[in-house]
């Protein structure tokens, strides 16, 4: 994980960063779980809200490919373009949940 | 010591921003949807305000619009995830004195903050305030005396006093304590019976102009709501 974007940020505070971090594993992947259920209910406001905060979160963290596929999905929700807004979230969620497999495997 | 208001929807990232900004030495209040934050603006009194754009129940457009027509002097910072320049347009156009995109640098964000407050003192030292104006009244400092939908009232001295500290707290809480030292020079107990009188005295002369309201801020002191200001 490159933390170096979110240490300027952060005004070099380690304590402040180790807590974002700790913060994002948290949060993440609780937040993309749910994206499925939100589409399928059709709760666009919801669904446009937990896209455009993990986009921040991506951000911070220069995952920019999340970040911008976050970017797009909430402007597809926003502009009520929603026909295949499940499939996108399928094909994202897939490749989330293998990086964070990766990054963040318990040993 | 600083006083804001911030207010951000994401719960657990706002509460780092909220310490880092104590740690600079500010009194920061906050909260997590647009109402919540209005209604904290109403009871308390801040030198500047941190909205988040995209938030629950009320966007911070909204609420921008909604505190500039309670306190339009308030000093008003967004933080948004969009780039939009529209919104930064927008933003700016409802009276925003500044703008961050996030992510944002903490740092960056309270040097912005002090930089604003800088500024508004500037500009405050270099007002002259003699008269103060609302929708339908007016107080002529020098004359002591207030013009309420059209009629005019001869205020006594501690009138005239007590409602010159509203006119230069508007919008903010007057306490007890800095009414009757404005006043009388002292915080004695039985002072406190008196304010009470003049206040409702104040209240009574005011009836007739809906636009100004005195609220009483129990255990705190009072505040001069006003919706509209300007000053001549």
């Amino acid at each position: 994980m490159d933390l170096s974007f979110l240490k300027r940020q952060m005004a070099g505070d380690d304590a402040l960063v180790a807590r974002f971090v700790a913060i994002f594993k948290a949060q993440v992947p609780a937040q993309v779980s749910q994206l499925p259920g939100l589409c399928e209910n059709e709760d666009w406001e919801e669904l446009s809200s937990a896209f455009h905060s993990l986009k921040t979160q991506f951000n911070y963290l220069l995952m920019t490919d999340f970040a911008e596929q976050m970017r797009e999905l909430e402007e597809s929700v926003d502009n009520g373009e929603t026909a295949f807004i499940a499939t996108r979230i399928a094909e994202f969620t897939k490749t989330f949940d293998l990086f964070w497999q990766t990054e963040f495997r318990e040993n | 010591m600083t006083s804001l208001l911030l207010i951000d929807d994401e719960v657990q990232y706002s509460e780092l921003t909220k310490e880092y900004l104590e740690m600079k030495g500010c009194n920061v209040v906050l909260k997590h949807d647009g109402q919540a934050g209005l209604d904290a603006f109403k009871m308390n009194s801040f030198d500047l305000c941190v909205l988040d754009i995209k938030m629950p129940k009320k966007d911070g457009f909204t609420l921008a619009e909604e505190i500039k027509e309670i306190n339009e002097t308030t000093p008003i910072i967004f933080l948004t995830g969009q780039s939009l320049k529209e919104d930064k347009i927008k933003g700016l156009m409802l009276g925003a004195d500044d703008y961050l995109t996030k992510p944002f640098s903490m740092e960056e964000l309270y040097l912005r903050i002090k930089a604003i407050l800088k500024r508004v003192k500037v500009q405050e030292k270099a007002i002259v305030i003699e008269q103060y104006q609302w929708g339908n009244s007016k107080f002529d400092l020098e004359l002591r005396e207030l013009t309420v939908a059209g009629e005019k009232i001869k205020l006594t001295s501690i009138e005239s006093k007590l409602l010159k500290l509203f006119c230069e707290h508007q919008n903010k809480v007057l306490t007890r304590e800095v009414a009757m030292m404005g006043i009388w020079g002292d915080e004695e107990h039985y002072r406190g019976y008196s304010l009470n009188v003049y206040v409702s005295k104040l209240r009574k002369f005011f009836k007739p102009d809906s636009s100004v309201e005195i609220l009483n801020l129990h255990g705190e002191g009072y505040k001069l709501v006003s919706k509209q200001r300007v000053i001549s």
